[in-house]
């Protein structure tokens, strides 16, 4: 995401006034930086509010809060950049919440998670299936799926919250006293960091959502592509549900309600585009990290639920519309 | 000009119309009465004629049902939604228990919206129902719910679970209030055993969307350790707002769910983590994520916590964790028991006490085994 010094003008020109040293500065920023600001100047006003904020066991609270968020986002990201979305992916984390619950209560814990990863790669495969091979529009899709999924949720539980009865160890462990979940959240974000910037597929999902006519002609296989990312997002789900039952010690068919919204809400924070060819993992993990700390922040301080609200959406508008209004500074 | 695949379309339309109205003549043939058997029979010689065949008595009807029979008569359920625990026992209940009495349930979903219910309430008035259940959250639109319920039949016997709808219909359901106080009170008997009252923070666990009911379970939960825990800082808690000043009582909008109030409670407990903590849930679910909460921050022996439902789900920890003290049982898997009898009575012009409360029961680890035997 960096930028070349000829994109800009040149610094250090006699006559610079000060606001417009500040204003070369802003655009020339990569807008992971702005999220970055945005970030601490939350965490220096928390940490300045409530004492307890920037402690160790707060921090891991911030990440426990943000990890599942996180894992969803990853794989949201990839499609978000390739043109695509998932609005399906909290009602799969459910469903497969709700299978491991089951399994486990009557056979291994193995078999169980076993079972998980693969109905979310199945409820991944059916969206890929759909929008790959039949080309229909992946919101369409998701949409749809969305509500078979947590429908399909619901008749397996009988909308009852099951008990976890075996334990999902992997994840309840802590590895060097951290959260076996954060750890996968930050092997996750850290892997899809990876694919997205030295992967020829990293290339060919950029390529696939800034001009998908321009990618077909340069060789890349779009179906394939898209399907490969929906098959991921399941199976982040199918992790997502073992994470939130394992967490719980119980899973619930409504488990996840609203996420899907709060993943996008995320990855466009971020600075991904909905119309595709733009995102970076750093902005969504960033995007991820606003909103859990803001959460975190005003629930230290005892602001109500209803400000709560309204301060999330304040600042994702504020944190896109500073993006845009840096872009349109960039572009005059 | 009629394109070939809409004449089509209509074709199929009339083939499907044709053939629903050729049930619906089949199935007004199977209302007509029966003729006698002996008519239908050959004629047999007079000197050998057996006597007139007479149909077995039907089987009495269980105690369940009160003495009602539910025979020929249609009762529209307005559902409050699919997915939620709670709702699901009373929906089995309430077909169990019609099955029972010989009634005919006429089943939607409300989807937990107003809108739903009332598109709902005109399905009911089309197929003619006889009586309506409606359990349905918006408490606003119910003027305009009974309004159409009634268009057709100004006196249909209509009974409302737990969201009153004064209009129309009999409230049947909780005594909010007062089964908040049955679990404050458990709490705070408990508070005063193990820790002589000295409480630092009290946390109720609510859902700021349920409204009026939320409102009552909560503050009755605090009302409940207030009348044993009396001198304790609870500020003007019965004025309710969704932060209580000067007041050791912490509400927390968890929106009902376990994975919706974990990072809520958790964040909550950190910032008051060497206290004593006192908390009460709106339902069992938001129970669970405070008990999570406390045993990821490993403060479990400084957090007692009482919930609202006795679902299945918590029986465990009731059973077997010395500080989940109990939950105020709502008993949702006998809510048919209630309203089925009582909706015949009510189309058999039989009166029917209103309000109509169930008997609320607080379940704890000496009384589990009584209500729900373990197993």
């Amino acid at each position: 995401m960096s930028t070349t010094e000829t994109d800009y003008p040149q610094a250090g020109s006699a006559g610079e006034t000060l606001a417009q040293r500040a204003s070369r500065l802003f655009i020339s920023v990569p807008p992971e930086a702005v999220l970055l600001v945005v970030l601490l100047a939350m965490g220096g006003w928390f940490w300045n509010s409530s004492e307890v904020f920037m402690t160790t066991i707060n921090m891991r609270n911030v990440l426990l809060s943000v990890s599942v968020l996180g894992i969803l986002a990853a794989p949201s990201t990839l499609l978000l950049i390739s043109g695509n979305f998932d609005l399906s992916i909290a009602s799969n984390a459910a469903m497969c919440g709700v299978a491991v619950a089951m399994v486990a209560d009557n056979h291994s814990t193995a078999l169980a998670i076993f079972v998980a990863v693969i109905a979310g790669l199945l409820a991944g495969a059916l969206n890929g299936l759909l929008v790959s091979g039949l080309g229909i529009a992946s919101i369409i899709v998701t949409l749809g799926t969305f509500q078979a999924y947590r429908g399909i949720a619901r008749l397996m539980a009988n909308g009852q919250t099951i008990r976890l009865r075996g334990e999902i160890d992997f994840i309840t462990d802590r590895i060097i006293g951290i959260p076996t979940q954060v750890v996968l959240f930050i092997i996750i974000t850290a892997i899809t960091m990876f694919i997205v910037r030295y992967t020829r597929f990293g290339r060919a999902v950029y390529a696939i959502g800034s001009n998908l006519v321009a990618a077909r002609l340069a060789g890349i296989r779009q179906r394939p592509t898209v399907f490969v990312l929906f098959l991921v997002s399941g199976v982040m789900a199918a992790l997502a549900g073992l994470i939130l039952a394992s967490q719980l010690d119980a899973a619930s068919p409504n488990a996840a309600t609203g996420d899907e919204l709060k993943v996008v809400a995320a990855v466009i924070l971020g600075g991904a585009s909905l119309s595709g060819g733009r995102g970076t993992i750093i902005g969504t993990l960033l995007g991820v990290l606003i909103l859990g700390v803001l959460q975190n922040g005003l629930t230290l301080l005892s602001v109500t639920s209803f400000w709560r609200d309204v301060a999330t959406g304040t600042v994702l508008i504020a944190a896109v519309g500073l993006d845009r209004v840096r872009v349109m500074l960039g572009g005059q | 000009m009629m394109s070939k695949s809409l004449k089509g379309l209509i074709a199929l339309l009339a083939v499907i119309a044709l053939f629903v109205a050729a049930c619906g003549n089949d199935d007004d043939a199977a209302d007509e009465p029966a003729a006698p058997a002996a008519t239908e029979a050959p004629a047999a010689p007079a000197a050998t004629e057996a006597p007139a065949p007479t149909e077995p008595p039907p089987p009495p009807l269980p105690e369940v049902c009160q003495g009602q029979d539910g025979t020929g008569l249609k009762v529209g359920y307005g559902d409050l939604t699919a997915g939620i625990p709670f709702v699901t026992q009373v929906l089995d209940n309430i077909n169990e228990v019609a099955d029972a009495c010989n009634l005919e349930i006429v089943y939607a979903d409300n989807n937990l919206d107003g809108e739903t219910a009332l598109e709902n309430a005109r399905t009911f008035v089309l197929q003619d129902v006889d009586g309506v259940i409606e359990f349905q959250i918006d408490a606003g639109i119910e003027a305009a719910l009974c309004e159409e319920l009634r268009s057709e039949k100004p006196d249909l016997p209509v009974i409302a679970i737990d969201i009153a709808h004064p209009s129309c219909a009999l409230f049947f359901g909780a005594d909010n209030g007062y089964a908040g106080e049955l679990a404050g009170e458990a709490l705070g008997q408990w508070a005063q055993e193990n820790w002589n009252c000295e409480v630092d923070l009290i946390v109720t666990m609510e859902s700021f969307v349920v409204g009026q009911v939320n409102i009552d379970r909560a503050n009755g939960m605090v009302r409940g350790i207030s009348n044993v825990c009396s001198d304790l800082a609870y500020g003007d808690f019965e004025n309710w707002a969704p932060e209580v000043s000067d007041s050791i009582v912490t509400r927390i909008n968890g929106g009902g769910t376990t994975d919706g109030a974990f990072p809520l409670v958790l964040d909550t407990f950190t910032a008051n983590s060497s206290a004593r903590i006192l908390v009460v849930s709106l339902n069992d679910d938001m129970g669970l994520a405070a008990l999570a909460a406390s045993n990821e921050l490993g403060i479990a022996d400084n957090v007692a916590i009482a919930s609202q439902g006795a679902d299945a789900t918590i029986h465990e920890e009731i059973r077997d964790n010395p500080n989940y003290i109990g939950s105020t049982g709502y008993f949702p898997e006998s809510y048919g028991t209630y309203v089925v009898p009582a909706i015949i009575k009510m189309i058999n012009g039989i009166s029917v006490p209103d309000p109509l409360f169930v008997d609320h029961v607080l379940i704890s680890a000496d009384n589990i085994d009584e209500f729900y035997p373990a197993g």
